[in-house]
């Protein structure tokens, strides 16, 4: 049985039906009648402004969960001036120059100072060293479904899912597993006076060129001691000069927000013995750290990060030691870094001589290495764990840095 | 038993005069745009409300207009998803004194269009612009709208109005009317060429197509030949590589060798004159959407 109603063939319903469809648009002419009617001062209304579709009333209703914090105007922490900030997964566009430019730092020559002299390396030693390469990399537990992998020539290719240790547990096992190694290697007269203190928050608020700026940084892991570094440079910086970025200014890149709150934080209290930093660990994280337009960090921008970090947990502190409103340090600070992504490692050192960041006549010095190959592959191979190519340099680094006073 | 009991009691509420009327919802007038009038139905980009360097999220849309839903277009669907890098076409620089400079960052490859994308950056704003031939990270291009007496010596790269530039010139990404940003001559490999001036200082350029067109002489243009010239000569390859283009399988009634859709060979039209389009007379739909109609039959009456 049919239920529908008959499909006419000659269908006038149809006909109306297609008619209405294309009548139902109309063009308005203009037939000049709204200007004769303004000459004789008769306004004309459009038919929205008098007619007005029913509004209702809202009633604001006790719902029985607090109302989430819009991120807008009406944020607490809303302020019209635009602060710019820089945090732990931004980049710099030109990495280590920019860093210099913002943190009015110069390097005054390739590589670390003389005074830090690397030894040569026990066979005890680079046993344990190779042990800790290994369980990072290969022997962990951690079983954790990795990103997507990518191939640029096959971009259709799906490539199995991995599930293995993830970067940030890399490196963090690296650098506890390091320290821990300097730590027991060591005279005990110098490891009783260095401390170890992780995740640390460091803000350094400060103005330039008529902009707000706070970098606002993690040192994942600080080394902490008793006494402050003795400075590297007695003599003036007055003949080096900061990188030109022209046509850039130094502020590209650095995120706009207008929710904030401007701190100045150093974390360590200043009756604590041990306030004093004197190495960072940063931790680089290649699936968190990225360039704003999703393009790889290049070798200078993480230069950049060291500096930037480095300069950050400097300033906080002679911020503490010196008093808010230092401008030109009595006695330079000086901190050590050591940037690692588990395999390669870059050793920096800053010399902080003055917070005035537009002083042309005082500069900061920043020393630094190039990124050092701890080892090449370090993976499993036919089943079995195979590490290749091991280089002492970095361990000789790790121990001159810990040992500087 | 029951349902039948609720159906029987809905009849004797309703009017017993009128014809229950089964209403086909798949036959409901649908307005569908038609293709080719400037609207891409292969993706919709989601744009932020603030210029940003960082690549957008897109949904592919198959060919379907994504107000109706309807397919418009046929053979798109599939594909690698790509991310959009949303390129700056206005240039404009200033109008007297030194150009704007900009450095080159990064060559792109961009997989949502032919051409490479280049990453430029002044002052603290950073943008994409479509990559000429020779562009390279570090270059210093040049941005002015100033029109000199003298013809400028533009580098490649440069964005000068078209009236600025000696004839012969190759230019590319230029605009149809001043200030809406570069409109013609986007894919790779493709420039255009400055030919002559009118008196009412109208610049004929002749378009990849070899048609001439006369603009302002105030349209900004950039110099040279839109980068990544080989992309015309190399064969997509395979099936497959089409279908990761994002294109859907041919009816294969098209034989362009065959003479089987004929040969046309014209004069080359007349220069044509390019000017702002008059505003479109305002249309009005009327809301009722139902047919008014007296028959006599009454299951016509809907």
């Amino acid at each position: 049985m049919k239920l529908n109603i008959i499909l006419f063939k000659q269908h006038i319903g149809k006909q109306f039906k297609n008619n209405w469809i294309s009548q139902g648009k109309k063009k308005i002419l203009n037939t000049k009648a709204e200007d004769l009617l303004m000459k004789n001062g008769i306004h004309v209304y459009k038919p929205q402004e008098i007619y007005y579709e029913n509004k209702f009333e809202k009633v604001e209703i006790v719902g029985f969960k607090p109302k989430a914090v819009e991120f807008d105007k009406t944020h607490p922490n809303w302020h019209d001036e635009v602060l710019l900030t820089y945090k732990d997964n931004d980049v710099l566009l030109e990495g280590l120059n920019q860093a210099q430019v913002l943190t009015n730092s110069v390097t005054i020559q390739e590589g670390i100072p003389k005074k830090y002299s690397l030894q040569s390396i026990s066979k005890e030693l680079r046993k344990h060293c190779k042990n800790i390469i290994l369980g990072a990399h290969v022997y962990d537990a951690e079983q954790q479904k990795l990103p997507k992998r990518k191939d640029p020539e096959r971009p259709a290719w799906n490539f199995p899912r991995d599930y293995k240790i993830t970067h940030g547990r890399i490196n963090q096992l690296m650098t506890s597993k390091l320290l821990h190694l300097l730590e027991t290697n060591e005279n005990y007269d110098i490891v009783k006076k260095r401390y170890i203190l992780n995740d640390l928050l460091f803000s350094f608020p400060f103005e330039r060129d008529g902009s707000l700026i706070q970098f606002q940084l993690t040192g994942d892991s600080v080394v902490v001691s008793d006494k402050p570094l003795n400075p590297i440079i007695e003599k003036s910086m007055s003949e080096w000069k900061v990188p030109d970025l022209h046509p850039l200014k130094c502020t590209v890149t650095l995120n706009e927000e207008n929710i904030y709150e401007i701190e100045n934080i150093y974390p360590i209290r200043k009756d604590v013995l041990a306030c004093h930093p004197h190495t960072i660990f940063i931790h680089h994280d290649r699936t968190q750290v990225k360039n704003i337009f999703e393009e790889e960090v290049t070798e200078t921008q993480i230069h950049g990060i060291s500096l930037m970090k480095t300069f950050t947990i400097a300033a906080s502190y002679a911020k503490q030691r010196f008093g808010e409103n230092i401008s030109d340090l009595p006695t330079p600070v000086t901190i050590q870094c050591v940037n690692t992504d588990g395999r390669l490692f870059h050793f920096g050192i800053l010399q902080l001589n003055t917070l005035n960041l537009e002083n042309c006549d005082n500069h900061n010095v920043w020393f630094q290495t190039e990124r050092l190959p701890l080892f090449n592959i370090c993976q499993y191979e036919s089943g079995r764990a195979v590490l290749e190519g091991y280089n002492d340099e970095v361990l000789k680094h790790l121990v001159s840095f810990y040992r500087n006073n | 038993m029951n349902s039948l009991t609720r159906t029987l009691s809905k009849l004797l509420t309703y009017e017993t005069s009128h014809f229950p009327v089964v209403c086909s919802i798949r036959n409901k007038h649908v307005d569908k745009p038609k293709p080719g009038y400037g609207i891409s139905y292969r993706r919709v980009v989601h744009y932020p409300e603030k210029y940003t360097v960082k690549p957008l999220e897109v949904t592919n849309l198959a060919g379907r207009d994504p107000i109706s839903g309807r397919l418009v277009c046929k053979g798109i669907g599939g594909g690698i998803k790509h991310k959009y890098h949303w390129i700056d076409w206005v240039r404009t620089g200033p109008k007297e004194g030194p150009p704007l400079e900009e450095r080159v960052i990064k060559i792109i490859k961009d997989g949502c269009r032919t051409a490479n994308v280049a990453l430029v950056a002044s002052g603290s704003n950073l943008r994409y612009i479509l990559a000429t031939e020779n562009m390279k990270a570090g270059d210093i291009i040049k941005t002015s709208c100033h029109i000199p007496r003298i013809p400028v010596r533009a580098n490649e790269g440069d964005a000068y109005p078209l009236g600025a530039l000696p004839f012969g010139t190759q230019v590319n990404c230029i605009e149809k009317y001043p200030g809406i940003g570069g409109f013609l001559v986007h894919a790779a490999g493709t420039y255009a060429t400055i030919l002559r001036k009118t008196p009412d200082n109208r610049i004929i350029i002749m378009m990849p197509s070899k048609k001439e067109f006369s603009l302002p002489e105030t349209c900004m243009c950039t110099v040279g030949r839109i980068g990544n010239i080989e992309h015309s000569s190399i064969p997509v390859g395979s099936a497959q590589k089409m279908r990761e283009m994002g294109n859907r399988p041919r009816s294969g009634l098209w034989q362009r060798k065959s003479g089987r859709h004929g040969r046309k060979i014209r004069a080359p039209p007349p220069v044509k004159l390019i000017d702002p389009k008059p505003e479109k007379d305002e249309m009005i739909q009327l809301t009722f959407n139902h047919p008014f109609v007296k028959t006599i039959r009454s299951q016509f009456h809907y």
